[in-house]
């Protein structure tokens, strides 16, 4: 039995690419549901819900529901089941594409939520030991990390834009566009700022100053981790078989 | 203190936790008024800045409220509590939106399609008071962090508030700037500006604190 959450993280990676390459590759809506349950199931079993995923998604779901709506609409293949005008607007085809559009957005975002349930430090230890260049590793993990800060820093000064007078829900396209212009050049910049601070203090803690890197954590692949692979790659090239 | 004297701000029985912790604060309740200055003191991670959050709308109490001027604050929208009350944030740096000083003390007037003619005269005041004319054209994110500070509190009086809640002011300002500032803040109590200073420095607020008032474990005391 494969402990919950303790698979190494890069047998997790495995299973995200492997679910994201064939949802990506295939086009039937059946095999796309599947690849979706799937995904959904491994993540409840790893210690993640789907609501706290779709909760996570916040107001990117309405975006994804928008797009797979412009992906339904006007398209001349298929039986026309809406018709305006002598304007086809919704065929039986144009609903599958939306259907098949949702599902693919779905697969990767929620196979993606499967690498939070390693910790950072797991995963770019992961990410080393898969020959991954050093700098490009730490560079994600900075980025990583920087992210809550950025968010907290543009919590704090959309706040402190409102507390200026400015309700930025109220105020019309044009102008909230102005006002996102006087929230992103500092926020941007200040990022710049502390990144080159932050890249002084790494060299100034020896940061490529030797060669070689070693570390004193290594992970290591196991026997439930290489099930977990075996069992992924199985079940998907089967029903990939079976169903199409 | 008075009891059935209505405060500018009134801050009654309230609790308050961050996500699911425990209450930072229980039943806590202060009274603020327009024609004092209140010194705030305590450890840290006492609930300082928190409450300085609380009493302007950034963040809501589990329970009990908070009135500004007979009104609670969670009916106004935060730019309605803004116009009313200035808040110096510890961190400068997220008031900071102007490529230029003049520009950082206008922005939001301009913005608003308010007299900027007026605004003018007054962030040149400001930029005098504060001796800041060195600094006119450098990009305020290139200014030092006792600048910055200054340069905040300089747009928050832009909007001539009713009353101030300065956190941290004094952190990294020299001894002549924080001379400055306590001279200005003088100035302004006597104009009927109410102010809350919260601050670890203890010899500031010397001459100039009506009240001290210190928050430990969720309760405050007179200092």
């Amino acid at each position: 039995m494969v402990e919950r959450g303790k698979l190494d993280p890069r047998s997790k990676l495995f299973f995200v690419a492997t679910i994201s390459s064939f949802a990506v590759g295939v086009s039937d809506t059946r095999m796309l549901l599947f690849l979706f349950i799937l995904a959904a199931l491994a993540l409840v079993y790893l210690g993640t819900g789907i609501y706290q995923a779709v909760h996570r998604l916040g107001k990117l779901i309405y975006v994804v529901l928008a797009l797979a709506i412009v992906q339904s609409v006007l398209t001349d293949a298929g039986e026309p089941l809406i018709r305006l005008m002598g304007v086809t607007i919704l065929t039986d085809y144009g609903i599958e594409r939306a259907a098949q559009f949702l599902l693919r957005v779905s697969i990767i975002i929620t196979s993606s939520f499967l690498i939070l349930t390693s910790t950072t430090r797991d995963l770019i230890q992961g990410l080393l030991q898969m020959k991954l260049p050093y700098e490009l590793v730490f560079m994600l993990s900075i980025a990583a990390k920087f992210l809550p800060t950025l968010r907290n820093e543009m919590i704090h000064k959309v706040m402190a834009m409102e507390l200026q007078g400015i309700d930025l829900k109220g105020i019309r396209m044009g102008k909230k566009l102005k006002a996102y212009r006087y929230l992103l050049l500092p926020v941007t910049v200040n990022s710049l700022l502390k990144s080159r601070e932050l890249g002084v203090a790494m060299e100034m803690r020896g940061f490529r100053a030797m060669e070689t890197r070693t570390s004193f954590r290594q992970l290591r692949l196991e026997g439930k981790d290489y099930l977990f692979m075996g069992a992924t790659a199985a079940t998907v090239i089967i029903a990939y078989i079976i169903i199409t | 203190m008075s009891q059935n004297k209505t405060r500018y701000i009134e801050i009654e029985n309230i609790s308050f936790g961050y996500g699911k912790g425990p209450d930072l604060f229980n039943n806590l309740s202060l009274g603020l008024d327009k024609d004092e200055i209140t010194v705030l003191l305590g450890e840290n991670g006492s609930g300082k800045t928190t409450l300085a959050k609380l009493v302007m709308g950034m963040l809501g109490p589990r329970s009990g409220r908070i009135m500004l001027d007979g009104v609670s604050v969670e009916d106004l929208a935060l730019g309605e509590v803004g116009m009313r009350v200035g808040y110096l944030f510890q961190n400068p740096d997220h008031q900071i939106f102007g490529a230029t000083l003049i520009d950082q003390l206008l922005w939001s007037f301009e913005f608003l399609g308010e007299d900027i003619d007026l605004a003018k005269g007054k962030a040149e005041e400001l930029i005098r008071l504060f001796g800041l004319e060195g600094s006119r054209d450098t990009y305020p994110y290139y200014l030092s962090l006792g600048e910055k500070r200054i340069l905040a509190l300089a747009s928050v009086l832009m909007r001539s508030p009713d009353y101030l809640i300065l956190d941290e002011p004094t952190s990294s300002l020299d001894e002549e700037r924080a001379g400055v500032l306590k001279e200005v803040l003088k100035n302004l109590s006597e104009r009927g500006i109410g102010m809350l200073i919260i601050t670890h420095d203890y010899d500031f607020p010397e001459g100039l604190a009506h009240r001290t008032i210190v928050l430990s474990e969720g309760r405050a005391c007179n200092g």
